[in-house]
């Protein structure tokens, strides 16, 4: 054979459905341009300049008499920063309280947090979720869905657009992730990837103790999905705007969460077979939840007029309320430790993480400047970091 | 392989600008043969799909620091045919996340055995992707030795012997078909 007969040969393959392939990529495509910042050539070699000319500019501004009147003016109208969170918060992070690890996204990418205190970022996204046994993590930016090591290798990689909320098995075997407006399922390979359903903006839940049974809210309903056959469960009515959804660590209870009106949230309690038990309306904003590990209790932030708070709300009753922390500004987000005794709180308004032994507060770890311990090298004035998940040992 | 043309020229520097259009045309101009090298590499049509997708979305990403003067393929077919090597790696060593437990998952999900639908892309399978990339970058996309050794990162012998020893193989089953 020869090169030109191997390359008309080579030519002569078609690949599958080539068209659609290009109609597809290109969507992504112009989907990535869209989101690039071109920095053309001048911006470039001029920004340098004019930050230095504009810092000039406010040193000799202050340093100036009028300049000096108009600082006092601001600060006797904004008053004395009020200093909100627990004084004796350590400024760095040098261990968590309990085994596992903890997994967290900060304006920076996702980090893995050991026991020991190390940090290790695992890349440039924007989402991530732990893998049963905390094996692999699940990370997404816009238009890519990759798994990763906790180290931060590659494992592989799948380009769609919109991606987040991914969410993997208990299994391991599947992926869940919405896609835009799309539910879509993935082998934990990466193997396999396809189109389950629409799907409102709430992260799907995995049924705990049964293969790819897949909790899912779309327009007016909940639905129950065995996630390899597309076969429905159980479906139930859910008018109001979702807002969380999660099962039970036994799979025997499914809660989802719900905006009745901006001042007012609700939890639907359902059982395993698609029977809601419970319904409750509580005053507040809702923020986060999370179920304990061991059995039904349901961590849960509210936050109400300036303030926050924590409680611990039994999902088999949920009048069962147990307040375990209030403080001013805004907690961020919840999560038990793998072994059910620790609690992590972010508390936003202060920068700080809270460890509590569980319910009992006079047993409370904090620590300090979450946002700079997560950008390092950097200002941390971005977002705070988002408590993703507290896992399992390595 | 041809040198840099005035319209490719052209089209990067509109897309460093912003110019959808420049895209476009570089993208039409470029996919086909990135779509089908992923594809000869890999053998499966979904994977082919988004190694060529996350290697576009990949060199749009990096644009504003591409060097104009450069041809844009070469650069290119360098990520497609690199993650296409990977992706053909990993499979071959199966379990692919490095669990007996997630492996299993794949047969769950692959159980169609593999059917070509050409004698020459049924040869091509049975090399390993190494070879398979050689051959694909020389003989469809048209490199020179020389260039797939930088594109590859290996020294210009080794693709020589990859590249005689994949032709071989390759007309060695081919003789056998008929």
């Amino acid at each position: 054979m020869k090169d030109a007969e191997r390359r008309r040969a080579l030519l002569g393959i078609m690949p599958p459905d080539e068209l659609g392939a290009q109609r597809r990529a290109w969507s992504l495509a112009r989907a990535a341009f869209a989101e690039r910042e071109p920095t053309p050539w001048p911006r470039r070699h001029t920004r340098g300049l004019v930050v230095a000319a504009a810092a000039i500019g406010v040193v000799a501004a202050i340093l100036s008499p009028p300049g000096r009147a108009v600082i006092d003016e601001v600060r006797d109208a904004v008053g004395t920063e009020r200093v909100v969170g627990v004084p004796k918060a350590r400024p760095a992070l040098f261990s968590l309280p309990a085994k596992g690890r903890v997994l967290v996204t900060a304006p920076t990418g996702p980090w893995v947090v050991s026991a020991d205190g190390a940090k290790r970022r695992l890349g440039d996204y924007e989402e991530a979720s732990w893998s049963p046994g905390g094996r692999h993590v699940v990370v997404s930016r816009r238009s890519q869905l990759v798994a990763v090591t906790p180290k931060g290798d590659s494992r592989w990689s799948l380009a769609r657009p919109r991606v987040h909320a991914a969410r993997w098995s208990p299994s391991g075997f599947r992926i869940a992730y919405l896609s835009g407006a799309n539910l879509r399922v993935v082998a934990g390979d990466g193997t396999g990837d396809r189109r389950l359903d629409a799907a409102a903006d709430v992260a799907p839940a995995w049924r705990p103790v049964e293969d790819h049974l897949l909790a899912y809210v779309r327009r007016g309903g909940l639905r129950v999905v065995d996630a390899d056959t597309t076969r429905g469960v159980w479906t139930a009515d859910a008018d109001a705007a979702p807002l969380q959804l999660g099962w039970s660590s036994d799979g025997q209870r499914l809660v989802l969460v719900t905006e009745v009106d901006r001042g007012r949230f609700a939890l639907s309690t359902f059982d395993d077979t698609g029977r809601r038990r419970q319904f409750l309306v509580f005053p507040g904003r809702f923020v986060d939840a999370a179920f304990a590990p061991d059995d039904h209790r349901l961590a849960l932030i509210r936050s109400q007029a300036g303030r926050s708070e924590l409680l611990v709300v039994d999902a088999d009753g949920l009048r069962r309320q147990e307040p375990v922390f209030e403080g001013a500004g805004r907690f961020s987000d919840v999560a038990w430790d793998p072994g059910g005794s620790w609690l992590l709180l972010g508390w936003e308004s202060a920068d700080q993480w809270l460890f509590m032994r569980s319910t009992d507060v006079s047993k409370i770890k904090a620590v300090s400047s979450l946002r700079k311990q997560f950008d390092p090298g950097g200002t941390g004035a971005g977002a705070f970091p988002r408590i993703e998940g507290w896992c399992c040992p390595e | 392989m041809a040198g840099l043309r005035a319209d490719e020229r052209a089209w990067i520097a509109g897309a460093q600008t912003g110019s959808l259009p420049d895209l476009e045309a570089l993208f039409r101009d470029h996919w086909p043969r990135a779509y089908r090298a992923a594809y000869l590499v890999v053998h499966d049509g979904a994977a082919a799909e988004d190694i060529a997708q996350e290697a576009f979305i990949s060199a749009i990403r990096t644009l504003d620091r591409f060097d104009r003067r450069r041809p844009f393929g070469p650069w290119l077919h360098r990520i497609v045919v690199n993650r296409a090597i990977d992706w053909a790696r990993a499979r071959a060593l199966r379990p692919e996340v490095g669990e007996a437990a997630l492996g299993l998952a794949v047969a769950e999900v692959e159980q169609a055995p593999a059917t070509y639908s050409s004698p020459v892309l049924a040869a091509l399978a049975q090399l390993s992707p190494e070879h398979r990339a050689v051959v694909v970058l020389r003989h469809l996309l048209e490199y020179a030795p020389g260039e797939i050794a930088r594109m590859l990162d290996l020294p210009r012998g080794t693709v020589n012997s990859r590249l005689r020893r994949g032709l071989d193989e390759l007309a060695g089953r081919l003789e056998g078909e008929r």
